[in-house]
C-alpha cells in the first residue's frame, strides 16, 4: 500500500510539462556548453558552474564529460593541462576554430527556432 | 597529484577504463585524464579526501560502467562508421532510429541486406541436406527464397544447384554491401565532423 503510494506520487510529481522541460534542456546541453567555453578556456568544474549560475541548467557531473569528449573528437574543443599554482595542473577546454564556428551555427538555427515558436505561442501568452 | 592515487579512484578509473571497450587506446587515456582531474578538482573543493569525500565524488559521476555506457554512447556512429563488426552497425544504426527517421530507414536497410544476406548463404549451405526442399521459388507474384514443405509448392524452383554458387556469392556479396553501404551513410552523417573521419582514418 505504501509503495503504490509513493509510486501515485513519483508519478503525479514528474508531469508531462517537467518531462518535456528535461528534454528541453537535454536538447540545448551541446549549445550551452559551447555557449559556456566562447568567452574563455574553462575546466571541467568551472563549465559545469557556468552552466549552473548563468544558464539554470543543473548538469550531472558524469552527462558533461562524455559530451566534451565527443565534442573533443568532433574537433570543436581542444583541451590542454595548465599549471596555475593551485596544487595541482588543471585540464582546460577551449572552443577550436571549428568550434567557434558551430557555435555560431547553432545559435543561428536556435534563433530562427526560438522567434519563430515566440510568434506561434504569442496568442498563447497572456495579455501583459 | 596527490588525491589520486587512493586506491578507492584508481579502482574507479581501471573500471572505467575497461568499461571503455572498443575505443581507441588514445581516446581511453584522454577520458581517463578528464575524470581524474575532476576528481582531483572535486577532493580539493572537499578538503581532506577521506573515504566519505571520494565516495560522495564518486557517486556524483555516477558508476563506472554506467559513465563508459554515456560515453560511448555519445561515440558509437563515428566508431561504427569505420568498423565492419555487423553487431556494432546494428547497434549504432539502432541507436540513431531511437532520434531520427533518417536513423529508421538506415536501421531497415541494414536489417533488409543482412537478413537476405544471411538467407542465401544459409540456403546455399542447407542445399545439399534436402534438394528438395531448399530453393527460390517462384509462383508470380510472389518469391520465396528457402525451406518450402513439399505438400505446400506451388509454382517452380528457379535456381536449382546454381543457388550453391549464387547463394554464397551474392550472399556474401550482399552481406558486404550492406555493411559498406550503412557504413557510407553513418560517414554522410558525420561528413560536417571531418576530424572524426580524419582521427579513424589515421588510425586505421
Amino acid at each position: 500500500m505504501y509503495m503504490d503510494m509513493a509510486k501515485e506520487t513519483t508519478i503525479a510529481t514528474a508531469s508531462p510539462a517537467d518531462h518535456w522541460e528535461a528534454q528541453l534542456r537535454k536538447g540545448c546541453l551541446e549549445l550551452a556548453i559551447l555557449g559556456s567555453l566562447w568567452p574563455r578556456p574553462l575546466y571541467g568544474l568551472d563549465i559545469l558552474r557556468a552552466l549552473r549560475s548563468r544558464g539554470g541548467l543543473e548538469v550531472a557531473e558524469g552527462t558533461l564529460y562524455p559530451i566534451l569528449n565527443r565534442l573533443r573528437v568532433d574537433g570543436l574543443v581542444t583541451s590542454e593541462w595548465r599549471d596555475e599554482g593551485t596544487g595541482h595542473p588543471r585540464k582546460y577546454y577551449t572552443l577550436t576554430d571549428a568550434g567557434r564556428l558551430r557555435t555560431q551555427q547553432i545559435l543561428q538555427s536556435w534563433d530562427s527556432f526560438t522567434s519563430r515558436m515566440n510568434e506561434l505561442l504569442s496568442s498563447v501568452r497572456p495579455e501583459n | 597529484m596527490q588525491n589520486t592515487t587512493h586506491a578507492q579512484v584508481e579502482r574507479y578509473l581501471l573500471k572505467l577504463r575497461s568499461a571503455l571497450g572498443g575505443l581507441h587506446d588514445a581516446e581511453k587515456a584522454e577520458i581517463i585524464s578528464d575524470i581524474r582531474n575532476h576528481i582531483e578538482e572535486r577532493l580539493a573543493e572537499l578538503g581532506a579526501p577521506d573515504d566519505n569525500a571520494i565516495g560522495q565524488v564518486l557517486t556524483a559521476l555516477g558508476g563506472a560502467e554506467a559513465l563508459a555506457v554515456e560515453f560511448q554512447r555519445e561515440r558509437l556512429i563515428a566508431q561504427a562508421a569505420f568498423t565492419v563488426e555487423p553487431m556494432l552497425l546494428l547497434r549504432a544504426t539502432f541507436q540513431w532510429a531511437l532520434t531520427a527517421v533518417s536513423g529508421v530507414a538506415a536501421f531497415v536497410l541494414l536489417l533488409f541486406g543482412y537478413s537476405i544476406g544471411l538467407a542465401l548463404v544459409v540456403c546455399a549451405a542447407l542445399k545439399p541436406i534436402m534438394p528438395q526442399n531448399i530453393g527460390l521459388w517462384v509462383d508470380p507474384p510472389a518469391f520465396t527464397l528457402g525451406y518450402l514443405n513439399p505438400m505446400e509448392r506451388h509454382g517452380h524452383e528457379l535456381l536449382g544447384w546454381w543457388i550453391l554458387p549464387v547463394g554464397y556469392v551474392g550472399g556474401v556479396l550482399l552481406l558486404v554491401a550492406t555493411t559498406r553501404l550503412v557504413r557510407w551513410i553513418l560517414r554522410l552523417r558525420a561528413a560536417n565532423s571531418p576530424s572524426i573521419l580524419q582521427i579513424h582514418q589515421g588510425q586505421a
